[in-house]
């Protein structure tokens, strides 16, 4: 309900950019396609194609019909449908998020599970130096770095890379790195503050070991917001991967939605931003059904309402 | 009889300054033990040693023979051996105590699973059976249980493995009066060495064998549990008691002028009523003491004498002006701003007007007095609430009330976080605003707090007719 | 209640915020770390472009790519101007940027945020619903998409990013309000006489105002790192004028021959990120007040 809500207000304000784009959009695409001297029958045809003689909400509803049967319309750059164009780079950068995903889950547990394992020890403090430094080093940074000293300087990967092989392993551990940081932190914290609750107190006292305590007890619990925390930076990692893409020439959607909003080519714009909020809410939608498998006490209450 | 544990010595010291020193006693089999004291008189601290959990910083001195065996509660890897095994433990809040996520069954299971053994069926149906457990309740969730029914699943894990000495935590302090006992009663069924955390003497007097006094982290006193609370009891014990003692209410000014009636009251919440035909007739300095189970209106008749909340029948006048009542809840910690420091918070109501707004000194000074009023003069003016025990947030916020004193003082069960030494001194700091010519309504499910510090108590009950019962 | 064994578990005296927000930074190991750090970076920024002999904006192509040197402390860049000296004019821009965009949403959120708490009904809802709306745009999409509206630019980065940023400062005002509003302490203030303005000024604000603090000092470093990120794209500030992230993007191709043109405004980016996030953690923690778990 409170998603569906979400969705149709984000999908207002996305197509508003259209009409609140300043200038007229038949202007700006003459100018995205660097047609300096239109013709009035190309004015003409653009006016037509556009609809924008229609009233405003008369637009939205065309547009939203479209939006729903995946069409947003044509490029004002080159003038080919978006959602092929966006279709042919998506692949390639839902396997770098993904991976990176994957990457950055596995390793901020890891991290985080050795941390609070010998808290306040020298693993543990290691772990906290280490993340402190890299949740100071945006991921743009650390991409740019890793080119240059392990793709350029060592030479594993290509630097203009064709979108498979070392390059997505090498970028997909940039982007799992660079979330693990904070990662880590919550997931620490959650750990910890769960090792310190009664129920983790008393299995103390029945003898368990500080390891079974830390997965059987702490575990558990500190598992929900940490799953939170992944799911909603899933719109976030597709959102920040164009940086990572220009730097190691990834063919995704990055070059694409750059070159777009550099000749401001609303229309592909519009379904970028539109991805994200769907990824965004679709694991919203999958982190509330973790939450209820999770956790017995929320399943009560759905019982009782 | 057998000595299950024996305890020699034992001192627990952080950083050269002493916790808890020169602890001995013994505990036989089939005897229950309590260890009684104030909060921060190192009886926690002393359980945790001998469960081996104090934090390595604990320098730990003395001996601990279980069941003839010397062990060592520094060495955390043979006491996860004894523990569970040899020792059996039941904590304060079975809430707290069970794992939200996992059905009750896993917490039963856990001492085997704790060392990697499998789960005898066969000993959970026994002590099922022995504690009068449903086995089909196991499945469900801690929160699905009730809290005294959790807290016999906790007795059922701690005695899992049959261990010979049983520690207990505080382990009533969290569920209501009646089934308080029947805890400590069921501990003592099981046949080990019970050791009993309490503080409270009344309840231990009544069900353990024997009563251990600790004070500031010594053994003060020992004695026969039924001794305790008679006059034969030891100097210590006894003044434990008077120390826990409820004063009596100030008396009520022969002239005092009548400050408020309620004539009729009655309150209506959706279908149900809550109170009905309340007739009230508080004078000025008198203390009224409202009783009755949960759920039966007592907060609510707060809400309406103090004007907040608009009754469905009847009506109470005069109309107490914004300012001429004060409030004292339940969560002490919570009706301080926990950013401000103590004077600022104590001077408050001095605020209220920025017409008659006094210079910050003058705030400081009056909020001294108040602090010293309260006995609690020893506090910096300047410290933050986040620093003070709860007793100590509640007597700040009745010198809140002492700075300039209310027509009527409201408290929502001030004294059930208390221990009973922290009980009497926040019921002596009410009575102090009473003496001020304060009327005080409180509200308690404390039959000794209603019955002691009261001029009367009116009874909200199922039958919605109020008794009036102890009259002084 | 049970005490907690695990190491580290016993509480630490320390400082708190209103004993004197900068004494409390200090005694806090990593506020005087973010302290001190912060102050090199903001003496950079303001003291750099007055003492630094070199114009950061002037070329000079006969010394392109100059290593460090005596006159040029950093080396020069590829069309020959000062490396540090246009570190430092960067400085304000992702600095000064930064604090301004934290700065704006502050205020809006509070504003949005207290109005909606202490307003309640259709307002209330109606403000909601928006910050939700904004709330479904994720991160850095926003900003993406008003850059995409008004067309790349340094002023119109800032303003993007704060549009794409005030929601979460609005939905935490006003949460905090709310839940100030309903502690007992409140509820005392009023009883006692004070009247409205005199809650809302003396315990709720402050409450709203120490929140908001925390929260936008931990979100001052990923606001340096964004306006970088979107500079290096080209996004951003524009040539010719110096900012970090777009100094990375004109070094990038020069690194094999001159790599300390890359190394130091990543040095200082990470510097900067890295001071906001000890002062944030170290605010975290002395605002959260103690005694209270």
């Amino acid at each position: 309900m409170q998603a569906g809500l979400s969705v149709v207000g984000a999908s207002l304000l996305v197509w508003a950019m259209m009409p609140l784009a300043p200038g007229d959009p038949v202007n700006m695409i003459l100018a995205a396609r660097r047609i300096e001297e239109p013709t009035l029958e190309q004015i003409a045809a653009l006016r037509a194609q556009l609809g924008t003689d229609l009233p405003l909400w008369q637009q939205y509803l065309v547009w939203l019909r479209g939006v729903l049967t995946g069409d947003f319309g044509f490029s004002w750059r080159t003038g080919q449908p978006v959602m092929a164009e966006i279709a042919a780079r998506l692949p390639a950068t839902l396997r770098l998020v993904g991976t990176g995903l994957a990457i950055s889950v596995v390793w901020s547990l890891a991290l985080a599970l050795v941390a609070a394992r010998w808290v306040g020890r020298w693993p543990d403090r290691l772990v906290l130096a280490y993340t402190r430094m890299m949740a100071a080093l945006p991921s743009f940074v650390l991409a740019l770095l890793v080119m240059q000293f392990v793709v350029v300087g060592m030479g594993l990967g290509r630097v203009l890379s064709g979108g498979a092989g070392m390059t997505l392993v090498i970028a997909a551990m940039v982007i799992g790195i660079d979330r693990a940081a904070g990662w880590t932190q919550l997931l620490r914290a959650g750990l910890l503050a769960q090792m310190a609750q009664g129920h983790a107190d008393v299995a103390r006292a029945r003898g368990a070991s500080e390891g079974r305590i830390l997965t059987r007890q702490a575990l558990p619990g500190a598992a929900l917001p940490f799953l939170t925390a992944v799911g909603i930076s899933i719109g976030g990692l597709i959102g920040g991967s164009p940086v990572i893409e220009v730097i190691f020439t990834w063919p995704g959607l990055g070059e694409h939605v750059l070159m777009a909003l550099s000749v401001r080519d609303v229309p592909v714009i519009q379904a970028f931003v539109l991805l994200a909020v769907l990824a965004y809410v679709g694991a919203s939608l999958l982190i509330d059904l973790a939450a209820l498998w999770l956790d017995p006490r929320l399943r009560g209450q759905g019982a009782q309402t | 009889m057998t000595v299950v544990l024996q305890v020699t010595g034992l001192g627990v010291a952080y950083g050269g300054r002493p916790v808890v020193s020169d602890i001995s006693f013994t505990l036989r089999k089939g005897e229950v033990l309590a260890l009684i004291g104030a909060s921060g008189s190192g009886k926690t601290t002393l359980m945790r040693a001998l469960l081996g959990l104090l934090p390595p910083t604990a320098r730990i001195t003395g001996r601990v023979e279980i069941a003839g065996k010397v062990i060592d509660p520094t060495d955390r890897r043979a006491m996860r051996a004894l523990l569970g095994q040899a020792i059996g433990f039941v904590a304060q809040d079975p809430f707290a105590a069970c794992a939200p996520l996992s059905p009750v069954r896993n917490h039963i299971a856990e001492p085997w699973l704790a060392r990697g053994l499998t789960p005898d069926p066969a000993r959970i149906a026994a002590l099922m059976d022995q504690l009068r457990i449903d086995p089909a309740a196991l499945a469900l969730y801690p929160h699905q249980w009730s809290g005294g029914m959790l807290q016999r699943a906790s007795i059922a894990a701690a005695l899992a493995l049959d261990p010979q000495v049983l520690l207990a935590d505080e382990p009533s302090s969290a569920l209501d009066a009646d089934h308080a006992g029947r805890v400590i009663d069921l501990c003592r069924s099981a046949g080990r060495g019970t050791l009993i955390v309490s503080h409270d003497l009344a309840l231990m007097s009544a069900r353990a064998d024997r009563v251990i006094l600790l004070e500031t982290g010594r053994i003060v006193a020992e004695c026969m549990a039924c001794d305790s609370v008679t006059t034969t009891a030891p100097v210590h014990v006894r003044r434990f008691t008077s120390a826990a003692a409820l004063p009596l209410p100030p008396p009520i000014a022969a002239g005092a002028k009548p400050l408020m009636s309620a004539r009729g009251l009655g309150m209506r919440l959706g279908a149900r009523m809550l109170f009905d035909d309340l007739q009230i007739d508080l004078k000025a300095g008198e203390v009224l003491g409202v009783a009755g189970p949960s759920g039966s209106g007592k907060s609510t008749l707060l809400r309406v004498l103090s004007g907040r909340l608009a009754p469905t029948a009847g009506a109470v006048s005069p109309n107490l002006p914004a300012g001429a009542v004060m409030p004292i809840f339940q969560d002490a910690q919570g009706s301080l701003n926990p950013r401000w420091p103590l004077w600022r918070i104590v001077s408050e109501p001095l605020r209220t007007r920025w017409r008659d707004r006094l210079s910050g000194a003058a705030h400081r000074a009056l909020a001294v007095q108040a602090l010293v009023n309260v006995s609690l003069g020893h506090l910096s003016p300047d410290a933050r609430p986040g620093t003070l025990s709860t007793g100590q947030c509640q007597r700040i916020a009745i010198a809140r009330a002492l700075i300039r004193p209310p027509r009527l003082l409201v408290a929502d069960e001030p004294t059930s976080a208390l221990d009973p030494r922290q009980k009497a001194r926040v019921i002596a700091a009410l009575h102090r605003v009473a003496a001020t010519g304060s009327a005080i309504v409180l509200v308690s499910h404390d039959r000794a707090v209603l019955q002691t510090a009261c001029h009367r108590v009116i009874e909200l009950g199922d039958d919605r007719k109020p008794s009036i019962a102890g009259s002084f | 209640m049970i005490r907690l064994t695990a190491g580290g578990a016993w509480p630490r005296t320390r400082t708190a915020a209103s004993d004197g927000l900068l004494a409390a930074l200090w005694q806090h190991r990593q506020g005087r770390a973010g302290l001190l750090l912060m102050l090199a970076l903001v003496l950079l920024a303001v003291l750099g472009p007055a003492l630094l002999p070199h114009d950061p904006n002037l070329p000079n192509y006969a010394k392109t790519l100059a290593a460090p040197s005596a006159e040029h402390w950093l080396g020069t860049d590829a069309t020959g101007r000062d490396q540090l000296a246009r570190l430092a004019d960067g400085a304000h821009r992702s600095l000064g940027g930064a604090a301004l965009v934290m700065a704006l949403v502050f205020g809006v959120g509070l504003i949005v945020g207290v109005v909606a708490a202490v307003a309640g009904g259709l307002l209330d809802i109606v403000l909601m619903r928006i910050v939700d709306v904004m709330m479904a745009l994720p991160g850095l999409i926003f900003a993406f998409a008003v850059l995409g509206l008004l067309g790349p630019g340094y002023l119109n980065l800032l303003f993007a990013l704060a549009v794409a940023d005030w929601a979460y400062y609005a939905r935490l005002a006003r949460a905090t309000a709310l839940d100030a509003a309903a502690r007992p302490h409140v509820e005392a203030a009023r009883m006692m006489g004070r009247a409205p303005w005199q809650v809302l000024i003396a315990h709720i604000l402050p409450a709203v105002a120490w929140q908001l603090a925390v929260l936008a000092t931990l979100g001052m470093g990923g606001m340096i790192a964004a306006i970088s990120a979107f500079s290096f794209l080209g996004l951003g500030v524009q040539v010719p004028h110096a900012e970090w992230g777009a100094m990375l993007a004109d070094s990038r191709f020069y690194f094999t021959i001159a790599p300390w043109l890359l190394i130091a405004p990543a040095a200082l980016i990470f510097a900067a990120v890295l001071a906001s996030n000890q002062l944030g953690e170290a605010l975290r923690d002395i605002t959260t007040p103690e005694g209270r778990s």
